[in-house]
């Protein structure tokens, strides 16, 4: 397997050597991977990287070795990171700020000729959609479906729905499910969906 | 509720790349770091890997993951 699982699963000095070569490394990395964001500032990282380890020591036995062990104790890491970053973007806005109780809108009028992304995404087919989300979509779907839209992250949705996050996933997987099944119902075929997907 | 042509549009892209089946964000997420590897080293993407590249294609925060990742290993996978 590998040598850090053996190190790290020892208690005693060589445990407490191997976390702090672990932890020196997971925060070069995460630091280097966050320098963009202006929220991971040093504490930032610091306190991610010390969940992190507490995780990784937890969840030790889950290590499968299909990757080296600290490109998997990596992944974690920047997992948490990107957990709290998400948290911390996301804390001010409801789920109510986001979604009112009307049905949804077009926002904007019937598309210009001169664009071929607008030419396949026709009046008719912004139609269908609306009937679909508004009248065919659960509440739940809906609201998952528009938060999405917004972008907000799965786990935050949860939070707010008091679900978990891969039931979120689920809601949203039923969601665009029930779109495309209720566009092909419409008339539009598998190709058409295509078409639009590639004039993006 | 209003939503933009532009969401719109991304929305149908996701539609039209919904399969029947799909894995969730947590299998795709036991599987990000060797997928990672994959990339970094620039191997391609094993068959046994395919359900992840497909996941990632509709999920935009497994897909931020795992540029994140390939940042932060960096360091370690492209000697
Ligand atoms: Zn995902």
């Amino acid at each position: 397997m590998d040598d850090w699982v053996d190190k790290l699963t020892r208690v005693g000095p060589e445990q407490d050597a191997a976390l702090v070569e672990l932890g020196e490394l997971l925060k070069v990395r995460v630091k280097r991977a966050f320098k963009s964001r202006p929220k991971a500032d040093s504490s930032f990282v610091d306190d991610v990287v010390q969940d992190s380890l507490a995780t990784i020591l937890a969840s030790i036995r889950q290590f499968d070795g299909e990757s080296k062990f600290t490109s998997w104790a990596t992944t974690l890491a920047v997992r948490t990171a990107l957990r709290q970053m998400r948290r911390l973007n996301w804390q001010d806005t409801s789920l109510d700020q986001m979604l009112s109780h009307n049905p949804a809108k077009v926002e904007s009028r019937s598309p210009s000729g001169s664009d071929p992304a607008a030419i396949a995404l026709s009046k008719q087919m912004v139609e269908s959609m609306y009937r679909i989300i508004n009248y065919e979509l659960t509440d739940k779907q809906r609201e998952v479906l528009l938060a999405h839209l917004n972008g907000m992250p799965q786990a935050e949705i949860g939070r707010r729905m008091n679900t978990s996050r891969n039931a979120v996933y689920k809601l949203g997987f039923d969601a665009r499910k029930r779109l495309r099944d209720g566009l092909i119902a419409a008339g539009y075929s598998a190709e058409d969906l295509e078409a639009i997907k590639a004039a993006r | 509720m209003k939503i933009t042509k532009e969401q719109l549009r991304a929305l149908l892209g996701f539609v039209a790349k919904t399969a029947d089946e799909e894995i969730s964000c947590q299998t795709c997420e036991d599987q990000l770091s060797r997928f990672a590897e994959a990339q970094l080293t620039g191997d391609g993407v094993p068959g046994a890997l395919q359900a992840i590249q497909k996941h990632l294609e509709i999920c935009p925060e497994c897909t931020e993951e795992l540029e994140y990742i390939c940042e932060a290993l960096n360091d370690d996978l492209c000697d």
